[in-house]
């Protein structure tokens, strides 16, 4: 039995198509299009790789652009969104980070971000198979829910 | 603002479209809900558009670091700036509705947003916080005014501020403040920030405004208060445009 926490990463890009995801692209593109200047100063860089070759500050448009995203994250109330345990249940994140896969000045649908949502401190009782059987830590009682993994899950933190 | 605008006209364009559309005789299906029935039978289904133009939670058009206040909790000495943004192509006059972003660090010298930073409480992380950070656009005036906290330090720079000004979504300076020292020693040595102490770095000796004197003395903030009242202070940002 392990303390574990787990990241979610949820990749938004142009094919977004639920309102949350169309809105945390929407603002953190526009964001992206005013922070991303000062590592352009002449104008002559299209994407946010040549960027950061540029100018390894560029990097900080990760959290940079994240912010326009906080209010829309905020609304979820600390439930992952689409990830499901295996039958069906929310799971809660405690924490989250944004990061800018991709974007572009002149064309917005090169614009890609993904959102990491971190559980809490879990117990992994046991894995069975591509399953995680968890508890809540905070729990006394002994329930517990399955999660699958997944390409965009990973543990981050054992205890 | 030009956004809204924009809507107000488009609504006022849409509502003339729809109602002509409405009035006309079409061929589209009828809709097919249970009345009581003495309608004339010219109708149609209202098309459905999106909400659009993705607003944000509490119905403003804004970004969450829009705000007066950028505290976001942290405690400190209370400080009140105002920045009075002015072009100097122009006879100095004042620059209505730029975006002006300040952001600093904490009392302890970690700034939000970002993980695994070093400094004299260890390494921390404060992803997913938005403390000591925010914009407001310039008034008539061309004053944007905020209220923060003293800025602490971290090790190897002067106490300091960032800032960025935008015209017309774009960038049109981006810059630093501080403060005299003797004020920002009066500070660092007060309750809240004496577990770190004083700045170790002088602003002179600082690689950023260190460069050059005449710079250094027109990024550095007269700051009137005490550590009691807080403190205040203004700043005149001159851009060319």
């Amino acid at each position: 039995m392990f303390m574990i926490r787990i990241t979610f990463r949820q990749v938004i890009d142009s094919s977004a198509t639920d309102v949350f995801e169309k809105n945390v692209l929407h603002y953190s593109y526009e964001e992206f299009l005013l922070k991303s200047q000062v590592y352009n100063p002449e104008g002559k860089l299209d994407n946010f790789t040549q960027m950061k070759q540029q100018d390894g500050r560029a990097n900080s448009l990760h959290y940079k652009t994240g912010f326009a995203a906080d209010g829309f994250i905020g609304t979820l109330k600390n439930v992952i969104p689409h990830y499901k345990d295996n039958i069906g249940k929310a799971i809660n994140f405690e924490s989250y980070h944004f990061e800018l896969l991709e974007s572009s000045v002149s064309d917005k649908s090169k614009h890609a971000v993904a959102v990491h949502y971190t559980t809490p401190r879990l117990i992994l009782h046991q894995t069975i198979g591509e399953y995680m059987v968890l508890g809540n830590e905070e729990e006394s009682t002994k329930e517990t829910f399955t999660v699958k993994f997944d390409k965009n899950i990973s543990i981050v933190f054992v205890n | 603002m030009e956004r809204k605008r924009f809507l107000q006209n488009s609504l006022g364009l849409l509502s003339i479209a729809t109602l002509v559309d409405a009035c006309k005789k079409s061929d589209a299906t009828a809709d097919g809900g249970t009345t009581a029935g003495t309608g004339s039978g010219n109708c149609i289904t209202s098309p459905e558009e999106v909400e659009g133009p993705y607003p944000y939670p509490g119905g403003e058009l804004t970004n969450p670091l829009q705000r007066a206040d950028i505290t976001g909790g942290q405690t400190g000495v209370p400080l009140a700036l105002t920045f009075n943004i002015v072009n100097v192509s122009a006879d100095c006059e004042a620059v209505s509705n730029a975006r002006v972003d300040i952001w600093q660090c904490n009392k302890d010298g970690y700034y939000s947003g970002y993980a695994n930073q070093q400094g004299y409480l260890g390494t921390l992380s404060f992803t997913g916080q938005t403390f000591l950070r925010g914009y407001q656009l310039s008034d008539g005036s061309g004053n944007a005014a905020f209220t923060t906290i003293y800025p602490g330090w971290y090790s190897g720079r002067a106490t300091h501020i960032h800032i960025e000004v935008y015209v017309n979504n774009v960038l049109k300076k981006t810059t630093q403040i501080t403060f005299p020292e003797t004020t920002s020693n009066t500070v660092h040595q007060s309750s809240l920030y004496a577990a770190h102490g004083t700045n170790t770095m002088s602003n002179a000796q600082d690689g950023i405004f260190g460069n050059s004197a005449t710079d250094l003395a027109n990024e550095t903030v007269a700051v009137t208060g005490s550590v009691a009242a807080g403190y205040s202070g203004t700043y005149t940002i001159g851009i060319s445009l």
